[in-house]
């Protein structure tokens, strides 16, 4: 039995995840906010009412949704000692190519008392390969000043997809595929992190981090798998960024 | 003799609002933060206010409780006080852009547009914080190494801090609570916020010229009150 316990909320997107390591926190993911082409992305909230999550008998939870002439998606969360792992499987259901597609995935710790970070004090990004201090870097200010977006090295450059150019709020630098909060006292990392993410997003007013992942260009009819991880874990930030980069190594 | 109910009127005329490069490029420097942080606040810019009447203190508890028995409006999300004694004259938070705004119609007034907010924080002398252009840590109620956190929320009464009072003698400008006002972007659905409140931990983001904290109108903020203005 790991560390980290997982709880969904019924017609939600949410899953609420609590860790013996840090029994004061209560940390959320919302799986997503938004998904499919992003163009043309779905946003989730209208249709929750037909969320029905089922837990595993191994423990993880899933849940399917259908949006007709548009797309269907699988969502399987597993909890692991010090991470959760997110496995979205997304389907093209229209008549049209999407250029770009992604899944907005939420993960919030405004509840997480000891990591919370509304200030972006001690809020962390990896840039050609060293970690750094996102406050100590370039913000695209917008009429929405607590949100920010990144482009992600080796992705296509986030701005090429409507979804994200719409937030108007695009920082000009460009990160690895994570981000990550630190707990106040140092000794814990909170992270997310995408393989093959297409952007990244923070929000300061939940303090939410996003990897959001890439499920490429899918043709109508075919399908695309996407993983997320979250990290809530001991030690200090170093020692996350090694995880990471073992975790999602080429 | 504290009276809540006090309003200070501001003479019209211009002030000095926003930042210049120098100034950013000081914090900068001082606080290691990009300056993009404050670009929002540029240019530092002449802006003329007609005279208005500013609420002395920021709306307390006890105000709002009392529209709330009166109207049967929404109360404040319920949040729990660090010190609760003299808890009606604490500011009120966890209120909603639309719940200032509706207290300030039933109380016969509006809120502040964010450039009168910033005059009354300010004066006319391009000042950073309310009294004057040295940092002082015992003039506001703030969060000075994060010590503090969300589960209990750590107003003080509006009152406690003489020496943070601004060139006008409006006080609570800088800490204690970052305040709704009445400017509004993106279609209103975010509403704008000036400075920081107990929460707030940089002081760069306690200054009046701040408004990095305006945040989406349908939320409610443990940090986050208002006053209202005439």
């Amino acid at each position: 039995m790991g560390a980290i316990s997982i709880e969904p909320v019924q017609h939600s997107m949410v899953v609420r995840i609590k860790s013996a390591d840090f029994p004061d926190d209560s940390f959320a993911v919302t799986i997503p906010e938004s998904i499919g082409d992003g163009s043309k992305s779905i946003w989730v909230q209208p249709m929750v009412s037909r969320i029905e999550w089922r837990t595993n008998p191994d423990g993880s939870l899933q849940y399917e949704l259908d949006v007709p002439d548009e797309a269907r998606y699988a969502v399987h969360v597993t909890a692991n000692d010090d991470t959760v792992d997110i496995e979205i499987t997304l389907t093209n259901n229209s008549n049209r190519v999407w250029e770009t597609s992604h899944a907005f995935t939420c993960f919030n710790g405004a509840a997480a008392y000891s990591f919370a970070d509304h200030e972006l004090i001690r809020t962390y990004g990896g840039h050609t390969g060293k970690l750094i201090r996102l406050i100590e870097h370039p913000r695209k200010p917008s009429e929405r000043p607590p949100i920010q977006l990144y482009g992600v090295e080796g992705a296509p450059s986030a701005n090429q997809t409507p979804f994200v150019a719409g937030f108007k709020a695009t920082s000009p630098i460009v990160l690895e595929g994570f981000l990550a909060i630190v707990s106040k006292n140092r000794q814990g990392v909170m992270a997310v992190a995408s393989r093959n993410p297409l952007y990244l997003f923070n929000n300061l007013e939940y303090s939410c981090i996003h990897a959001c992942p890439n499920f490429g260009r899918p043709v109508p009819g075919n399908s695309a798998p996407a993983f997320t991880r979250l990290y809530v874990m001991r030690g200090d930030l170093e020692s996350f960024y090694k995880r990471f980069r073992t975790d999602f190594a080429a | 003799m504290v009276d809540l109910e006090e309003m200070i009127r501001i003479p019209g005329g211009t002030f000095i609002m926003g930042t210049d490069e120098r100034e950013i490029d000081e914090m900068s420097r001082t606080f290691r933060v990009h300056r993009s942080w404050f670009l929002r606040e540029t240019p530092r810019r002449d802006v003329y206010v007609a005279d208005f009447l500013i609420d002395k203190y920021p709306v307390t508890r006890g105000q709002y409780a009392r529209f709330v028995r009166e109207t049967g409006h929404r109360p404040p999300l319920a949040s729990r006080l660090e010190e609760p004694g003299d808890a009606d004259m604490h500011p009120v938070v966890g209120v909603r852009w639309a719940d200032a705004k509706a207290y300030a119609k039933w109380a016969g007034k509006r809120l502040p547009t964010a450039a009168e907010w910033e005059k009354a924080a300010r004066g006319t002398d391009g000042r950073t914080w309310s009294w004057g252009n040295e940092w002082n840590p015992n003039a506001l109620n703030w969060n000075p190494n994060e010590q503090r956190d969300a589960r209990r929320v750590g107003t003080r009464p509006v009152y406690s801090y003489p020496e943070g009072v601004s060139p006008y003698g409006v006080w609570d400008m800088c800490g204690n609570v970052a305040e709704w006002t009445a400017d509004g972007y993106l279609g209103d659905r975010v509403g704008s916020v000036k400075s920081g409140g107990w929460l707030t931990s940089q002081p760069y983001n306690l200054r009046p010229a701040f408004g990095g904290f305006s945040q989406w109108a349908e939320n409610a903020s443990p940090f986050i009150g208002f006053r209202c203005a005439t």
